[in-house]
């Protein structure tokens, strides 16, 4: 049977209509339609979630800027805020799919696909972005690394939505980058990504950091030692190989068209050297 | 259910299925200008503008465009002849089949940026492939409609 | 129209049910080989069924054709077929096909019609081709001051097209039939057609359509057949419009191949002799190959502009539980000539020489004849190189990235083809009838650029109109680089005709060129790599293209399709595979299946060597299938030059980085 298209014009309706295990949310379509068209999912009814009021806005919070779940990628790439304050973030969109997919795909629709090799993933959880979560009766913040849980596999729970995702405001001495490594062609997936957040006191020592990878396992893999190797010191050159090492250990890749899993392990390291020596440079 | 829409400037209604495709829809209304190519957003062939934003049709349900302005390749052109002369005079084309597409792209990225530079062209227009030219006329086109 | 394919790549089909499928909303039949005469088809080699019968041989195969109303019903009713199957051993490694054990991809396939080979040949084996003597070459090579003997291996990519092959088939009057589909040799279609349906020529009309691109993969005719057959059956229009990551699985793409070179030299950087194994995967049917002996051109050829005194191919191509492949633009020359002009390299740095140096010492002068004992018109490879290596100039690199410069060298022998067309007056501009579609390598533009050349007249006086085939006699069909030779000497002979009537009456030629002197075109080019050889990624910045030409018709098309040829290459190079592996295509759809962007592209440079010899009063030399061929080696050739000899496509940043870790500091 051929699903219903509901068009709920409220969050609270839209809901209500997921309550129903065999719904889908529909944002962007452009990861949804395809899973549709090669008969990969079956729901019985889609909830398109366009009309639902609110949930396209970007707004400053107490602790940063919230950006609506159906902000599409193009916006997130754009907005002047998110460029000012959010660097990475924003070129880590321009880099999504194509100016189509970008216009279309919405950011709540992107991180609900959970797909290991997409963008931005890696960078919402090397700043600690919280992703709300909201069902009829309950709302909470997932902190981004506990959001991903495997491909195609999200803490979203059946009746729940993603309604937007808390950006943390930077910090002084704070600075974010991102990098994809994609050898073959541009438009391709990465075959590794890394994203690093990191703040320097003004003596140049490291106060936080947090480090991700993309790419190289079924879901952003957060670099753990990288903390007990990097804060508290002004960090040189041995410093940076060791946080590549774990970075390299830490990794679970799968062997695809992008490249074999030692191959992906081995650029975990060097491109992880390579962005935290430019970025202890910068 | 009933869906009513402009496509490149007339009013056009159809009764559709949840699930039909933009451009299945629009190909089933007469419009031949919109091609069906990969089938997955990549190559460009299915592009329109859906309300000035370029859209791949063939990843875009129908019962979603309710109320919109559809602009095909024809709509973009009959807007801006001195891009379809750009195409024209550089040569832009061999086999034609992703023309349609390339012109729909090329108009919204000129939208965005009037003046583009040959990188921003390459940039945007990475999602439209072409198998027959290698691109050097089609970039050629835009900078030239661009004033660049 | 759509298909239940198998899943298998080898399996006797045990049963079919059909019933859930024929009671799908909108179907109006379903059709499996029980319902059709036993016959297979093919364009040399007759050797596929239309559907599979009593056993699959591919993953992708077709099993059951399901007609219903409209696409999406037809699709969703295949989903439906129950097909079971009794899974076979499947052989799906090109070497082991050969071996006498291994599972037999056909009973007995020198049975089919238009077989190549027979059952003493070899086991699995569609074709081999071999021409000179393996001995003197072993000999010669024993003797030799420095030899080297390598293998080389390429991936099957796919055409790329961007249009799906579709097809459209109607009843036409008096129990013929009519078709629209996207083909490039309507003509032969019609035959294979004909045949195939029990049917006299002229109750077939294949109507003219404008291709979205071909590059060898829109001759294969099985679709078309079996639409055209449900048409009649069914008494109403039967369309097929193929979803792109169907064709990919399930078209005719090109042979992957092994590649052995060995080749010696003297001191002095001369070829004393040289020998050429290739071993080519045809996938589960020989069908979709088009020349008698079902080999490839671009093996035979490969020695072609060298002077090579000793000399010896031998070309194999076997059957394996894989899709069945078919030609694409120069079919053979890519991969043979990547590993010829790599392995060329390779000697000339054995005999410490350089890349240009080794080929100045053995490109043939004109008069000299070729590997086989032939001469042609002239040899213009000395130009050709000259005029390629005084028109680079380096592209600067990125920072921190090794920047190297490769070549390559690629000489084709000219086709002339057979066609037909009709000139008539129409007001005061001249209506010229052509027998060839349009694809985009700018056919038509030939006939009205060359016409007006020929009756001095402006190229907009010219009306140039694609006809169906129930309007002209015949037409080979575009490609094998035989159309602007085959249309200019037509074209003479129209124009000639046409003037004596003093241009009042409508004439038909036709025109069957028969054995022409030989005319070939050389291709230098020129690549330039950046290397990061930390990581092994590396960009092409550059590739510059020279090519041996008489008189252009159009430059801005001739250009295109030396750019786009490039392009092409470029993919074939550095980005395209369709990863067959475990029998199935894993590169199921695009963007997995990864053509050239507008930001992977190099830098296109183009040189043009004038004062070429072509063919008839035009003059023209082909250009469709020249600027493809070269690119892969150029660039391996440059990426060698920067410590790291790749002898696989494509060329991916891993393997890149394997050769530099192997070449060692």
């Amino acid at each position: 049977m051929a699903p219903e298209l509901a068009t709920p014009s409220s969050l609270a309706e839209a809901l209500d209509e997921l309550r129903d295990e065999e719904a889908l949310p529909l944002a962007g379509g452009t990861a949804l339609v395809i899973l549709l068209r090669n008969r990969l999912i079956a729901p019985s009814r889609l909830v398109w979630l366009q009309r639902l009021p609110d949930l396209d806005v970007i707004r400053p919070t107490a602790g940063g800027v919230s950006v609506g779940a159906m902000v599409t990628v193009d916006r997130l790439c754009h907005e002047p805020i998110v460029r000012r304050d959010f660097p990475a973030l924003a070129s880590a969109a321009s880099r999504v799919g194509n100016l189509r997919v970008r216009c279309a795909a919405t950011v709540g629709g992107h991180v609900a696909h959970a797909d290991p090799r997409q963008d931005l993933p890696p960078v919402l959880v090397a700043m600690d972005a919280g992703i709300r979560v909201q069902g009829l009766r309950s709302t909470r913040v997932v902190p981004a690394a506990g959001f991903f849980r495997g491909p195609m596999e999200t803490a979203v729970e059946a009746g729940e939505l993603v309604t937007s995702i808390e950006l943390p405001a930077p910090s002084p001495g704070g600075v974010v980058a991102y990098h994809r490594f994609n050898p073959g062609s541009e438009e391709d997936y990465p075959t590794v990504s890394v994203a690093v957040a990191m703040t320097r006191d003004p003596e140049g020592r490291v106060t936080a950091v947090r480090l991700a990878l993309g790419g190289v396992a079924d879901r952003p893999s957060v670099v753990a030692d990288a903390e007990g190797l990097l804060v508290g010191r002004r960090p040189g050159p041995d410093d940076v190989r060791a946080v590549a090492d774990a970075a390299a250990e830490g990794c679970e890749p799968s062997s695809d068209g992008r490249g074999s899993a030692p191959y992906k392990r081995a650029m975990a390291a060097v491109w992880t050297r390579r962005v935290l020596t430019s970025l202890l440079a910068g | 259910m009933r869906v009513r829409l402009t496509v490149d400037g007339e009013p056009a209604e159809l009764d559709v299925a949840p699930t039909d495709l933009l451009l299945d829809s629009l190909r089933s209304l007469g419009f031949s200008a919109i091609k069906e190519g990969c089938g997955v957003g990549v190559c460009g062939l299915c592009s329109v503008l859906v309300d000035e934003q370029p859209v791949g049709s063939c990843l875009r349900l129908t019962a979603t465009c309710d109320g919109t302005a559809v602009l095909t390749a024809a709509g973009v052109a009959r807007r801006h002849p001195a891009l379809v002369a750009a195409f024209c005079d550089h040569e832009a084309f061999q086999c034609g089949i992703c023309t349609p597409g390339q012109l729909v792209m090329a108009s919204a990225v000129l939208a965005r940026s009037p003046r583009p530079t040959e990188e921003e062209v390459r940039d945007l227009m990475a999602g439209s492939l072409c198998r027959c030219t290698g691109y050097r006329t089609i970039v050629e086109a835009i900078l030239a409609a661009g004033g660049t | 129209m759509a298909f239940a394919r198998s899943e298998h790549p080898s399996a006797r089909v045990v049963r079919i049910d059909s019933r859930s499928a024929a009671a799908a909303p909108g179907v109006v039949a379903v059709i499996t080989a029980a319902d059709l005469p036993t016959r297979t088809l093919g364009r040399a080699v007759r050797d596929m069924p239309l559907l599979a019968g009593g056993r699959v041989r591919f993953v992708g195969e077709r099993v059951a054709a399901v007609v219903a109303e409209t696409r999406d019903q037809a699709e969703a009713a295949a989903a439906l077929v129950n097909v079971g199957y009794e899974i076979e051993p499947a052989v799906l490694d090109m070497e082991q096909a050969l071996e006498s054990d291994a599972p037999a991809v056909h009973v007995a396939p020198w049975d089919y019609p238009g077989a190549a080979m027979r059952e003493a040949d070899g086991h699995n084996l569609q074709s081999l081709v071999e021409v000179g003597s393996r001995d003197a070459v072993d000999a010669v090579l024993d003797a030799a001051e420095h030899v080297v003997d390598r293998q080389y291996w390429t991936p099957s990519v796919h055409q790329g097209y961007l249009e799906p092959p579709a097809t459209l088939a109607a009843p036409g009057h008096g129990g013929g039939v009519e078709l629209w589909t996207s083909n490039k040799a309507p003509y032969r279609l019609r035959s294979m057609l004909a045949e195939a349906l029990g049917l006299p020529l002229g109750a077939i009309v294949v109507h003219p359509v404008a291709i979205g691109g071909d590059f060898g993969g829109k001759a294969a005719p099985m679709d078309a057949a079996l639409c055209a057959l449900l048409a009649l059956r069914i008494g109403r229009p039967v369309r097929f419009l193929p979803r792109a990551s169907e064709d990919l699985i399930a078209g005719n793409p090109r042979h992957a191949a092994r590649i052995r070179v060995r080749l010696g030299c003297d001191a002095a950087g001369r070829l004393v002799g040289g020998g050429v194994d290739v071993l080519f995967d045809g996938g589960a049917y020989a069908a979709f190959k088009p020349r008698p002996r079902a080999d490839l051109h671009g093996a035979d050829s490969v020695f072609a502009g060298y002077r090579l005194p000793v000399a010896h191919v031998r070309s194999r191509v076997v059957y394996t539980h894989t899709v069945p492949r078919g030609h694409m633009r120069a079919p053979g020359s890519p991969q043979c000539n990547f590993a010829f002009e790599s392995a060329l390299d390779e000697l000339a740095e054995l005999a410490g020489m350089e890349p240009a140096e080794i080929r100045r010492r053995n490109l043939l002068t004109s008069g000299e004849p070729d590997a086989w004992g032939h001469t042609a018109v002239e040899q213009r490879g000395h130009q050709t190189l000259e005029a390629a290596l005084n028109g680079f100039s380096p592209l600067p690199a990125p920072a921190g990235w090794r920047s190297r410069v490769g070549l390559s060298f690629y000489e084709r022998p000219t086709a002339v083809g057979r066609t037909s067309l009709r000139l008539s007056p129409a007001g005061s501009r001249v209506r010229a009838e052509v027998a060839m579609p349009e694809a985009g390598g700018g056919v038509h533009t030939v006939v009205r650029s060359g016409l007006a050349r020929l009756l001095g007249i402006a190229p907009d006086g010219i009306e140039v109109v694609h006809v169906p085939t129930s309007e002209l006699p015949h037409d080979d069909g575009v490609g094998a680089s035989r159309v602007t030779t085959g249309l200019s000497i037509a074209l003479e002979a129209a124009a000639v005709v046409f003037d004596r009537s003093d241009r009042s009456q409508a004439v038909t030629v036709r025109s069957d060129p028969g054995p022409q002197p030989i005319v070939t075109s050389s291709c230098v080019q020129v690549a330039q790599v950046a290397v990061d050889e930390t990581t092994g990624a590396y960009r092409v910045l550059q590739v510059l293209t020279a090519a041996d030409v008489g008189d252009v018709l159009n430059p801005a098309a001739h250009r295109l399709q030396l750019e786009g040829g490039a392009a092409m290459g470029y993919g074939f190079a550095c980005l395209e595979d369709l990863r067959i592996e475990e029998g199935r295509v894993w590169a199921a759809q695009h963007g997995e299946f990864r053509m050239p962007s507008t930001r992977d592209v190099p830098v296109w440079r183009t040189v043009l060597v004038r004062g070429g010899r072509g063919v008839g009063a035009l003059n023209v030399k082909p250009v469709g299938e020249l600027a493809n061929v070269g690119v892969a080696a150029a660039i391996a050739n440059a990426l060698a030059a920067a410590g790291a000899r790749v002898r696989a496509l494509p060329i991916t940043a891993e393997r890149v980085l394997d050769a530099l870790a192997q070449a060692g500091p």
